[in-house]
């Protein structure tokens, strides 16, 4: 076809017009065992979250916790959208993980350490040895570092102890701890030092990957020679061992920066450190999101709202009783693993499980021999954890012992086929699974099935958590009807406790970012005036239940480079014989996805090989030789809606050879079938 | 005794196939080691991207030199 020109670029597009065409699978029950041991079986909780009984009905999960001041106020919408969360109130989250729990549960363990190394034996921590340690480290931060309340730490630790006895310490002060994953490089790790102002970095010297001792110290001296290239200066580092009293890394000290944590710690054997009675609203941690598209930005996370929300959440649809063994495979350098492997287990007194390495190291059936050893009976994965542990061991966790009560998924949608094998393979039809939906700058779940009162119905998240209220938006912030079965922008119409305060050192972003696109009355004092934009699609089915189609906001992924659609769309419009544009995500079983162009011309235009060219040539000028589309169609005329909008989920299918669905309600749909024609032949 | 002499196309030829695989292995993995720890598309693509920035060029360089010491550049091992 003379219109049709290819490159090689290797493109990578949002997954939203795959999961569409998922089909509504049947619902299944929560097995019987699990509802009558569940902690939330009261179907009342959905009226008692319900519009009426906002903002108050969240003191449920304020009163989870202990409050050195009680709240005077639920939520305070003065100043939109910077909501502020049971204020008046003091409260200190150190103190709701560790020190609450131990005249009940001072020898119990806290935190239980895998190592990679399967002959280490796993390290079961108490909640007295985690509340010594972290009152040693919290006296070490304040005493040698001279840190107190608001000042940030950055932590680049990986899955060991150190990392929530760290973060701990911090929260025991008021100091904001900054937690880069451990697997992003210095340069990464210098960027979120500058950008947080930290005047100290936290990180340790090896740590086990993959059968391989790292040597983690080198990416410090990377990150302080950035951070000190961006303009902040890096006082000191501190330096946790793996093995204490050893060294096991190559990379040499720099004297006068680089300490060893152990070696500190001896002078504050046995002290005690007073917990900080913070504001409700006072910072707890940032979390960087998303740095792909430019400065990463630094989700500010508030202490009560948080902290209250990860408890009721941890509780409520995770179903953690103290007695439980619960681990959540994710990384604590992640918010999954913030909200759920150490703030919101350890508020519950639970028994929460870190595992240092590589899930499938040495080998597939890894998992399930630590679950085996450990009594884990809740066990929470990501589906692409589930798909490589079903993909190299098909049959591996069927013939092992594991007994699980609940599982649950995090970080995308879980398709199906890859659902039903988790439930029956390794949950053996036994245990009940929650697939969440929710986000960095959410804190905890937003959708999911409350377990013991929903059924499961495979591919879809769920409905709406008790208290959030959610809405899908057309792109022109016109709600679409409840139930409708259409995609649309998925927004959240209420604050909630679990929300990010602002981006750190960037309020305006954080409008920007999150509620200027839908906010009609920007003067506006009414919550109901300022939706929360997800970012993310979603379809609404007529049973309540989200299904998540991953992001919606007309970007693709071209080699690492994040390109608005928009921006695609714009270069071709500057060729003078295109009328308009219009660019898609197209699957390419060799390179990922790739973008195609759609362009209209008048019927006046003849040569339309120039046209493609032309196309092409823009795309290249303007925005770089990354945006060549993959092919340019030159069509007479768009699909379109009576109102006049491009139909791209028409342009979508006919380029994915999908089924196309209905379009009779389009204002031209006899150009379907010709554009089909002209992409995909007769 | 010197390596086998080699031209200097085949060399840069050599240097940019080691590269390329290089950075394969390390977009793999990041995408892989995101996923698995639950991280969104966008996270996985900033891991992807962190990966590729943080690729260690001077062990490629390493590795190429010690192959053509032992004679084996280019023998895809």
């Amino acid at each position: 076809m003379t219109d049709s020109v290819k490159n090689d670029e290797r493109t990578e597009a949002n997954e939203a017009q795959i999961a569409v065409h998922w089909k509504e699978e049947k619902y299944i029950e929560p097995p019987k065992s699990f509802v009558e041991q569940a902690i939330l079986n009261d179907p009342g909780v959905r009226k008692r979250f319900d519009e009426k009984h906002f903002p108050d009905c969240f003191r449920e999960y304020a009163d989870m916790l202990t409050w050195f001041k009680p709240y005077t106020k639920v939520l305070d919408t003065s100043h939109p959208p910077f909501w502020k969360w049971f204020t008046g109130g003091k409260l200190n989250a150190c103190y709701n993980c560790v020190d609450r729990h131990l005249d009940k549960y001072r020898n119990k363990a806290a935190l239980i350490f895998v190592s990679e190394p399967e002959d280490d034996v796993p390290y079961a921590m108490t909640y007295q040895e985690l509340y010594v340690r972290v009152n040693e480290m919290a006296a070490l931060l304040k005493d040698y570092c001279g840190l107190k309340a608001g000042d940030r730490v950055t932590l680049h630790l990986p899955m060991t102890l150190d990392l929530p006895i760290t973060m701990l310490a911090c929260a025991r002060l008021g100091v904001i701890h900054s937690q880069v994953f451990a697997g992003f490089s210095g340069q990464s790790c210098g960027q979120r030092i500058q950008d947080s102002g930290s005047h100290y970095l936290i990180t340790i010297d090896a740590y086990w990957r993959s059968g391989k001792l790292l040597d983690h110290k080198a990416n410090a001296d990377i990150a302080v020679k950035t951070a000190e290239a961006a303009g902040q200066h890096v006082d000191k580092v501190l330096i946790w061992q793996r093995y204490p009293g050893k060294y096991s890394a190559k990379t040499p000290l720099v004297k006068g920066r680089d300490v060893f944590v152990n070696d500190v710690l001896k002078d504050y054997k046995g002290k005690r450190v007073e917990p900080a009675h913070m504001d409700a609203e006072a910072p707890l941690f940032l979390m960087y999101s998303s740095g792909t598209t430019g400065k990463p930005k630094g989700c500010q996370h508030r202490t009560g709202g948080y902290l209250a929300y990860v408890a009721g959440t941890s509780k409520w649809i995770q179903d953690i009783h103290p007695e439980d063994t619960y681990w959540c495979m994710a990384d604590i350098g992640w918010i999954t693993g913030h909200s759920y492997i150490v703030y919101g287990p350890l508020a519950l007194a639970a028994t929460s499980v870190i595992y240092e390495g590589t899930p499938t190291y040495p080998d597939v059936g890894r998992p399930w021999r630590i679950a085996e050893r450990l009594g884990v009976n809740i066990f929470h994965t990501s589906p692409t954890a589930v798909r490589a542990l079903r993909r190299l061991g098909e049959n591996v966790p069927k013939m092992g012992p594991q007994k699980f009560k609940h599982m649950t998924t995090v970080g995308e949608p879980i398709e199906p086929k890859a659902w039903h094998w988790y439930f029956d393979q390794i949950g053996k039809g036994k245990a009940v699974i929650v697939d969440t939906w929710w986000q960095t700058e959410n804190g905890g779940f937003l959708c999911s099935t409350i377990p013991a009162l929903d059924k499961m119905k495979p591919g879809s998240a769920g409905p709406a958590l008790p208290g959030i209220y959610p809405v899908i938006l057309d792109d022109n912030g016109k709600e679409l009807p409840k139930g409708s079965g259409i995609a649309g922008n998925m927004c959240i119409r209420n604050p909630w406790p679990g929300i990010i305060q602002t981006i750190w050192g960037d309020d305006q972003r954080f409008i920007d970012t999150y509620y200027r696109r839908f906010c009609k009355y920007p003067k506006s004092k009414d919550w109901r005036d300022w939706p929360y934009m997800s970012g993310d699609g979603a379809v609404d089915a007529p049973d309540g239940y989200y299904r998540i189609l991953g992001r919606i906001d007309d970007v693709i992924n071209v080699s690492g480079h994040r390109l608005g659609t928009k921006e695609l769309e714009n270069a071709c419009l500057t060729v003078p014989e295109v009328s308009e544009a219009a660019v898609v995500p197209v699957v390419d079983e060799i390179r990922g996805k790739v973008p195609e162009v759609y362009v209209s011309v008048p019927a006046s235009v003849t040569d339309r090989a120039a046209v493609a060219k032309k196309v092409i040539k823009a795309c290249e000028d303007i925005i770089g030789k990354i945006a060549r589309p993959s092919k340019v169609h030159v069509v007479p005329d768009m699909p379109k809606t009576r109102s006049g909008k491009i139909m791209r989920r028409v342009l979508a299918s006919i380029s994915n050879k999908r089924d196309i669905g209905d379009v009779t309600t389009l204002a031209n749909p006899e150009v379907v079938e010709k554009i089909r024609v002209q992409v995909q032949g007769k | 005794m010197s390596a086998q002499k080699q031209s200097p196309d085949t060399d840069r030829h050599a240097l940019a196939e080691a590269v390329r695989k290089a950075c394969l292995k390390a977009a793999l993995d990041g995408y892989e080691r995101a996923g698995m720890s639950g991280l969104c598309e966008e996270g996985r693509w900033e891991m992807v991207v962190d990966s590729l920035q943080s690729l260690d060029v001077d062990a490629i360089v390493r590795t190429l030199a010690a192959d053509a010491h032992a004679g084996t550049a280019g023998s895809g091992k």
